[in-house]
């Protein structure tokens, strides 16, 4: 019976050909954007679960400081990890000396480099080729010797680079341990967490339109079918060998567009793997959903279409003389606005419990279940609108749709949920992300895109890892390290070497420096457990003349030459502090003399990029006294760091929304045309009583816009109050209400009308199907 | 209360409603084997409904159907469906083929159905189709027929089974006469042929003219027989 329920599929005409096809095609899209996302997922697992050798700690029993050289049984190294930048990117550094011929060796290279030597990744490799000397070979001392493999990296476009050093060097340099094992354990990036789960729920709330786009293909023109079911009937099949046919039919039109979703999902993979879809490429291997994946979308999708196919035959009554609906199902009530209700309320709480640690996560549940809540509402907001179309407008087509939408405004609601759940996420990215934005790249901060902050102090302790990619480095805690390096670490560079570093500078065609001194001479290390670390207020001291050369800090009292200022606003990681003006008319004046001052920081404003990788590679080759972790950048390239995250949220659910779009319009396409084959025989006659062909296009044409204003209009306002909730509770005190813009009603609108232009693309079928001429039916 | 020992198929005192409507009030009727019954009426009388409830295809609200001995209203379901295939053959106005499908697998369906093997099912049909003159049109979709030729499309499905009861209803009502006489010279041979009792379902007098014995159904109920051929 199985092969007859094949071969009726097989071989069922045109039309049969037509739907088989149809749903193939339906079916092989879903299933090549959920191998896609399947593929990304399992990408960013391999890639957030590497063995993270960047956390390499101090040996145990060891000082964290390298004074020493010497090594138990050869099998220790020193290591000296840091941050760089190049072009706004960053480069991990980890300058090692092995200590013995057993020195651990780190993954993705086959022996530690010699002194002289080092391996690059093969992105920074490319830019070592390219990129002059002087504004980035030179910051590496020695030869290229390979290049670094891939369990070292996260992605081919890592900038990564191992430095090898003679033993007695590196110990010298403030920062380096001593290291006796390398860390295999994935990392705890701050954002990977959430991350991981936005991919998880973004996955799964992405998978429920992918699967009513399949269920929908599957269903379609069922009630044709079904009719051909009765005829068997009547020559003797039972009930069970119909669900056999039923179960064929389905399962054979899912297999052939899952195995045609695979082919397409294989053609489209390098293009994939070349995407960036978070912040950098993966690698293209990773980029697979795997053979389990492959594996459980062939058994899976063909298995789910067969088990809906015998689940839709329940819902009629298939006897040898025709096929009776079973009883209609009772109107939606109200009741089914209470989900949505109470995901509002949900969020609200969420909201109001959330801590500055937490970030909103309290309120994700109720976002969830506001989105569930909108899919559960919509049958409700579809018979409203049912009742309210044709007391709106005039003529045969509105009575006609509100009849059909209030007989099944569940089916009708079902076309149209995807595309509902994408106007409420485009519209809460849209609200959220320019504020987000708002609080980071002030006018300040984009006016100081040219102008570099290295400082030499220990670097703030900060909360996350966005912008702040350097820490305290070993030697320099409080009551740690020498006297000498106390002091580095609490005022900067030595005056010697302060001013050996400004001559250099000012020796850099097209650079300005700045100093910012410290003013205290001598003192522990500021701060101390639980105070801001770096310079206290008032401990600077700034030549006026380099105030007025930046601007925007501020400018000092007439007559002035020098100020005392508190410049500790300087080094937090969010750019709409330290972008903060520190001096104005009131601000002590100080001796114009600078001998015997500690260098705390430099400002540099530069005349163009070449000229600020030129400065970068200055500073990283003449002030390894320094005791900041943190890497010498723009506060445009500050902004940008920050930027980064709320950029790849951003690109994430632009994606979603674009899939969930396509995903949803051609569900609604296939709905559309299904409804019109399955309605052949109503819309033939009416035709033939005299109805216009335009007419029957209004009806298909109201019977998908009806529900999908009036639930995208609910999703739309929702998602907008709850962007402002969020804004006035997240938000920096004074943010403006969010604000949607052109470009919002733009983008929604194109996606939207896009979507129906599917839809239209089904009418002509309608005329064809419905003309007059079939009106002789089989 | 046993049927008439002559009767193969016997409905006594049927009552059946749809809704508030009531379409069988007590009909009683009995076919012998190898008898060809005309059952009459006009529109809305109920005589579709004694058809369908003397075929299995509904159970009456009272009443008895007896089809070889046995209960046919008491039987399950897939005992129904079983006999549908096996015992019964029908012939509607339209809408029983599968247009999707050959004229041969139209056919051969009620024998694959029963796992009679595919050679012997198809070989069944094309002896069928040459006998209600559709040689050579074994491989053409019925959807792409003539009316006349979808019902002996029909036909040879119906017969090509051996049923022991043909149920015809309006097999004609949507032919042209000459067609009509066709179909039921070809209806009628076959079924004498074979000695198939057949219950034939019908407002057009000439079409009853062709039975055995006719019978007219009014408001539900069965009349007396009006005269024996």
């Amino acid at each position: 019976m199985f092969r007859f329920g094949v071969r009726l599929s097989l071989t069922g005409g045109r039309e049969g050909r037509t739907r088989l096809i149809v749903t193939a095609v339906a079916v092989a899209i879903g299933v090549a954007i959920l191998l896609a996302v399947l593929a990304d997922f399992h990408a960013f697992q391999v890639t957030s679960n590497r063995s993270f050798w960047e956390g390499t700690t101090a040996s145990q029993g060891t000082a964290a400081s390298a004074a020493s050289t010497e090594s138990a049984g050869g099998r220790m190294e020193l290591w000296n990890y840091s941050d760089d930048i190049y072009q706004g990117r960053t480069i991990e550094r980890l300058d090692v000396a092995a200590l013995g011929s057993h020195a651990p060796v780190l993954p993705g290279i086959s022996r530690l480099p010699g002194p002289g030597q080092y391996y690059a990744s093969p992105a920074l490799a490319a830019r070592l080729r390219s990129a002059p000397r002087s504004q980035l070979g030179d910051r590496f001392p020695g030869a290229l010797i390979g290049t670094i493999g891939q369990r070292a990296l996260t992605g081919p476009d890592e900038l990564v680079i191992f430095v090898g050093y003679r033993p007695a060097t590196l110990a010298s340099l403030p920062s380096t341990i001593r290291v006796d094992k390398i860390a295999t354990a994935a990392g705890k990036q701050v954002w990977s967490p959430y991350f991981r789960v936005a991919f998880i729920g973004g996955a799964l709330a992405f998978v429920l339109p992918i699967l009513i786009l399949i269920g929908t293909a599957t269903r379609l023109a069922a009630a044709r079918r079904e009719e051909r079911y009765a005829a068997l009937r009547l020559t003797g099949a039972t009930s069970r060998q119909i669900g056999v046919i039923a179960a064929a039919d389905s399962l054979i039109s899912a297999l052939l567009g899952t195995l045609l979703g695979i082919g397409v999902f294989l053609l489209l993979r390098p293009a994939l793997a070349g995407t960036a879809i978070t912040s950098e490429r993966y690698f293209a291997d990773q980029v697979t959903p795997t053979l389990a994946g492959y594996l459980g979308v062939l058994v899976v999708v063909p298995a789910a279409a067969a088990v809906t196919g015998l689940l839709s035959l329940r819902r009629v009554r298939i006897s040898p003389l025709g096929v009776s609906r079973k009883v209609t199902p009772p109107a939606p009530s109200k009741w089914r606005a209470l989900p949505l209700t109470a995901g509002l309320v949900l969020f609200v709480v969420g909201l109001a419990l959330t801590s500055k640690k937490s970030i909103g996560a309290t309120a994700i549940p109720g976002l969830l279940v506001t989105m569930i809540g909108l899919v559960i509402a919509g049958p409700w907001l579809t018979a409203q609108a049912a009742r309210v179309v044709p007391r709106l407008l005039s003529g045969a087509a509105p009575v006609l749709a509100a009849r059909r939408l209030a007989d099944n405004p569940k089916a009708a609601f079902r076309s149209v949920s995807g595309l509902v759940l994408a106007v409420f996420l485009g519209t809460m990215v849209a609200a959220l992300l320019p504020a987000i934005q708002a609080t980071t790249a002030t006018p300040t901060a984009r006016a100081l895109d040219n102008v570099l902050l290295d400082g030499f102090t220990v670097s703030p302790v900060c909360g996350n890892s966005v912008n702040c990619t350097g820490s305290a480095p070993a030697g320099y805690g409080p009551g740690a390290g020498s006297a000498a390096q106390q002091r580095i670490a609490a005022e900067g560079l030595p005056p010697a070497a302060g001013a050996a570093v400004l001559t250099g500078l000012r020796q850099i065609h097209g650079a300005q420096a700045v100093p910012i001194y410290s003013q205290a001479a001598g003192g522990a290390l500021a701060g101390g457990a639980g105070g801001p670390a770096g310079p206290q207020p008032g401990n600077s001291v700034i030549p006026c003349a380099g105030l007025r050369l930046i601007g925007a800090f501020g400018t000092c009292a007439p007559g002035l030459t020098a100020v005392q200022a508190s410049t500790w606003s300087l080094y937090g990681d969010n750019p709409s502090y330290t972008t903060k003006p520190f001096v104005n008319s009131h601000n002590p004046a100080a001796k114009a003399s600078y001998s015997g001052l500690y260098l705390q920081a430099v400002l540099v404003k530069v005349d163009s990029q070449a000229t600020l990788e030129r400065v970068r590679t200055f500073l990283d080759t003449h002030t390894q006294l320094s005791a900041s972790g943190t890497a010498p950048r723009t506060f445009g390239e500050a902004v940008q760091v920050r930027e980064g995250v709320a950029t790849t949220v951003q690109r994430l659910i632009d994606i979603a929304v674009a899939l969930t779009l396509i995903v949803a319009g051609c569900s609604l396409a296939v709905a559309a045309g299904g409804g019109v084959v399955e309605r052949k025989r109503p819309f033939t006659l009416l035709r033939l009583s005299g109805m216009p062909a335009a007419t029957l296009n209004r009806v298909v044409l109201m019977e998908a816009v009806a529900p999908l204003v009036a639930a995208a209009a609910v999703a739309a306002g929702v998602a907008y109050i709850m962007s402002v909730l969020t804004v006035r509770k997240l938000g920096p005190e004074g943010s403006p209400t969010p604000v949607l813009d052109h470009a919002y009603f733009l983008i929604m609108g194109a996606g939207l009308g896009g979507a129906l232009l599917v839809l239209l693309a089904a009418l002509p079928l309608l005329g064809r199907v419905s003309s007059p001429a079939n009106v002789r039916f089989e | 209360m046993e049927p008439p020992l002559t009767a193969l198929i016997h409905g006594r005192d049927l009552y059946r409603s749809f809704g508030q409507t009531p379409a069988l009030q007590g009909a009683t009727l009995s076919v012998g084997a190898g008898e060809i019954v005309a059952v009459m009426g006009p529109s809305g009388s109920g005589k579709s409904t004694l058809l369908h409830c003397l075929a299995g295809i509904f159970t009456p609200d009272q009443g008895e159907v007896w089809f070889d001995g046995q209960r046919l209203d008491q039987m399950s379901d897939a005992r129904r469906t079983r006999l549908r295939r096996t015992d019964f053959g029908f012939v509607f106005q339209f809408g029983q083929l599968v247009p999707e499908l050959t004229v041969a697998d139209n056919v051969a369906i009620p024998m694959l159905l029963g796992r009679v093997s595919r050679g012997q099912a198809y070989a069944t049909a094309r002896t069928w189709l040459d006998r209600v003159g559709l040689a050579g049109l074994d491989r053409r979709r019925t959807g792409e027929l003539s009316g006349g030729q979808a019902q002996r499309v029909a036909l040879a499905r119906a017969l090509a089974g051996q049923p022991r009861v043909l149920f015809a209803d309006e097999p004609t009502g949507s032919l042209d006469s000459a067609t009509g006489d066709k179909v039921m010279d070809l209806l009628l041979g076959a079924a004498r042929q074979e000695h198939t009792a057949v219950v034939l379902v019908t407002h057009d007098g000439r079409v009853a003219q062709y039975a055995d014995r006719t019978v007219a159904v009014h408001d539900g109920r069965v009349s007396e027989p009006q005269g024996a051929r």
